[in-house]
């Protein structure tokens, strides 16, 4: 028992994560692109038993290697997974004959896959305790959540600062374009229906969720050049300038919204039961547009490209998301590059509970989610390794 | 006083710095790399530019001292301070400070320009650390100090340098902790405000915090600090009494200064 500590449990959920995650990715997979559909579709795709075995699995072989003393370096962690995969694959084929081969393969590949991204790829941090320590950080963010929110607050209210309107702004100004394109797409081009919903409504729930993404993305590719002065002369965690920008952007989410609820009201969608998943909804959202800001605003201090290159790939992006078309418009052969783009199912998740009032499909949200978490982390503690050379870039 | 273990300790400590001017492009950089992979040239030319701003400085502080930093402009000084605040990573060396510290590099640090005074004093101390509430117990002390009750909610870009640096002195002197490091203060607004600003930091030497405090002032400096660091080029000339030290810069810079 003696053998049960911190850095063992720790160890373990990490291992947990990477196999359940490899799993979960496996299994939207194999359920969502062609590919996997052709090779038998009675398979089961994911009995409880399946993750009985994982949690096992993970727990043994994080066991062996521990007592051992062999969980030492970043090579150890994985090889442990490695051992985790291997052996739940063997004992998945033997107990659950049902389970298809196709899964346990991509399993088996994306597994190593995210391994070695978050295992061997991040940078070696400076101060050994923080090392892969990814709550430790966000413990930190939760230390200085009043800075956070006032901050949030101050830059908002700076915006508006010298208008006549002022504060009123950030309610009008959604609510004004929100109702010109509802003018616009009911009165002067035929009000089409998608489902059972307008236009309009199916399009401004992906937009509203769009613009967490893109304008997040946006503005925190420039949130530490412009700041370089102020991190040249105190010392904070500087991924607060980033997660600032995220806060401003989910402020101005919040007001769209709202916004958003009065145009579907005059149309007829009224929120629904289904609104309880959507805080679920908006945490992966969160968690993947904060590690992508990680990364893009660190390499921008380097390359002063960067917001250009970032605003054409999100237009890019944008249509490659279903928000002006719907999921099942999308012609067989192409519905791969649709899939393979993480945020595509997120926002269709925002539309089917806003507009059509079904709880969001689990299995299309385990891909974002599991791409979220991988892109959170690693985004990270690269950040977190490199965060003091910030300053000697200027 | 000399079994107490040093509460800033610095160890060979050296930074060194690429001058980016010998980077010209991501494009060139980006060709000399596939080069170097290929063997086709040595030429490691971000080297060769590479200049030392500190280069093995070690020395120790004790608590309650008060050490001043001298040097010409480019010795490395500020270079030091961010290197004790945890701001940058040295190259080569160590450094250990024990205990809470605030850094004053500029008074003005996290002042935006479009909020108004009374923001930039809440938003100033909650990055020090200092959420609002507890703020709110000595801002009247705070506002009182700066004698800027009427500019208060003006935004900060209507305001002048020495109404800004006197904003700024008001929120610091409020909030030190027992380590502070200075970086060249005490010269700002007229002199009825530097009088009120020398007082207060006399009141902290005397609450025994360690101050650190990098000046061209020699007056501020005879009166304020006991010990000098004189650094030049990023190497450390001398370490040792105010007076000592002082003497021995003031005859190098007077020296110097003869053209040839």
């Amino acid at each position: 028992m003696r053998y049960i500590t911190k850095a063992f449990v720790v160890a373990f959920l990490a291992i947990l994560a990477v196999v359940v995650g490899a799993m979960l990715v496996a299994i939207q997979v194999r359920l969502r692109i062609i590919l996997g559909k052709e090779l038998g579709g009675d398979y089961l795709a994911q009995p409880p038993s399946l993750f009985i075995i994982l949690f096992m699995c993970a727990l043994v072989s994080t066991w062996v290697m521990n007592t051992t003393g062999r969980l030492t370096s970043r090579i150890s962690y994985f090889v442990t997974v490695i051992i985790a995969l291997g052996f739940s694959t063997v004992m998945i084929i033997f107990l659950l004959p049902d389970v298809s081969l196709l899964q346990l393969i991509y399993y088996v590949f994306f597994g190593v896959f995210i391994a070695a991204i978050t295992i061997l790829l991040p940078p070696r941090q400076r101060d050994p305790y923080k090392n892969f320590d990814l709550f430790y950080h966000l413990a930190r963010l939760w230390e200085n959540r009043v800075l956070l929110s006032l901050w949030v607050r101050y830059n908002v209210r700076t915006r508006y600062s010298q208008t006549f309107l002022g504060i009123a702004w950030i309610i009008l100004l959604p609510l004004s374009t929100s109702s010109i394109m509802a003018l616009v797409f009911s009165q002067i081009f035929p009000a089409r229906f998608i489902g059972d919903a307008p236009f309009i409504s199916f399009f401004l729930a992906a937009v509203t969720a769009w613009n967490v993404f893109s304008q997040g993305i946006l503005n925190g590719t420039t949130s530490l050049t412009r700041e370089i002065g102020l991190m040249s002369q105190i010392y904070f965690p500087r991924e607060i300038l980033v997660v600032v920008k995220l806060g401003e952007s989910l402020v101005d989410f919040t007001f769209t919204f709202a916004a958003m609820l009065v145009i579907n009201a005059i149309f007829g969608v009224w929120p629904n039961i289904n609104f309880i998943y959507l805080p679920i909804v908006i945490l992966i959202q969160i968690t993947f547009t904060l590690g992508v800001m990680l990364f893009v605003s660190y390499i921008t201090v380097l390359v002063r490209d960067i917001p250009q290159l970032v605003a054409v790939a999100l237009q890019l992006l944008f249509y490659l998301t279903p928000i002006i078309y719907s999921v099942q418009s999308i012609p067989e052969n192409l519905s791969f590059i649709v899939l393979i783009n993480p945020i595509a199912m997120l926002i269709d998740a925002y539309r089917s509970i806003i507009v059509y009032n079904t709880p969001p499909d689990p299995i299309n949200l385990y891909y974002p989610m599991v791409m979220a978490g991988v892109l959170l982390y690693t985004g990270y503690m690269f950040f977190k390794a490199y965060e003091k050379r910030l300053v000697d870039y200027v | 006083m000399l079994n107490k273990p040093p509460i800033i300790q610095v160890e060979h400590l050296s930074k060194r710095y690429v001058r980016t001017e010998y980077r010209p492009s991501l494009r060139h950089e980006a060709t000399q790399m596939v080069k170097r992979w290929l063997r086709m040239t040595t030429n490691v030319s971000w080297q060769s530019a590479a200049f030392w701003a500190l280069k093995d400085v070690s020395f120790s502080i004790q608590q309650g001292e008060s050490v001043a930093i001298v040097g010409r402009n480019g010795s490395g000084k500020t270079t030091l301070l961010r290197m004790l605040s945890n701001i940058t990573d040295p190259t080569e060396g160590t450094v250990t400070v024990h205990g809470r510290f605030r850094t004053l590099i500029g008074l003005s640090a996290g002042f935006d320009q479009q909020r108004t005074g009374r923001e930039n004093i809440y938003f100033n101390s909650a990055i020090y650390g200092f959420p609002p509430a507890v703020v709110d117990t000595f801002i009247e002390d705070i506002i009182e100090f700066s004698e800027l009750r009427d500019f208060l909610d003006t935004p900060v870009k209507r305001y002048s340098s020495g109404m800004v640096s006197r904003l700024g002195f008001s929120i610091a002197i409020h909030m030190m902790p027992e380590i502070i490091f200075l970086d060249e203060i005490l010269s700002v607004g007229d002199s009825a405000f530097q009088e009120k600003c020398q007082q207060r930091v006399v009141e902290l030497k005397d609450r025994q915090c360690t101050i650190l405090y990098v000046s061209h002032s020699e007056d501020t400096v005879r009166m304020l600090c006991d010990r000098a660091l004189w650094l030049h080029q990023g190497q450390l000339m001398m370490d040792g009494p105010v007076d000592t030290v002082l003497d021995a810069y003031d005859e190098f810079t007077h020296t110097e200064v003869t053209p040839t």
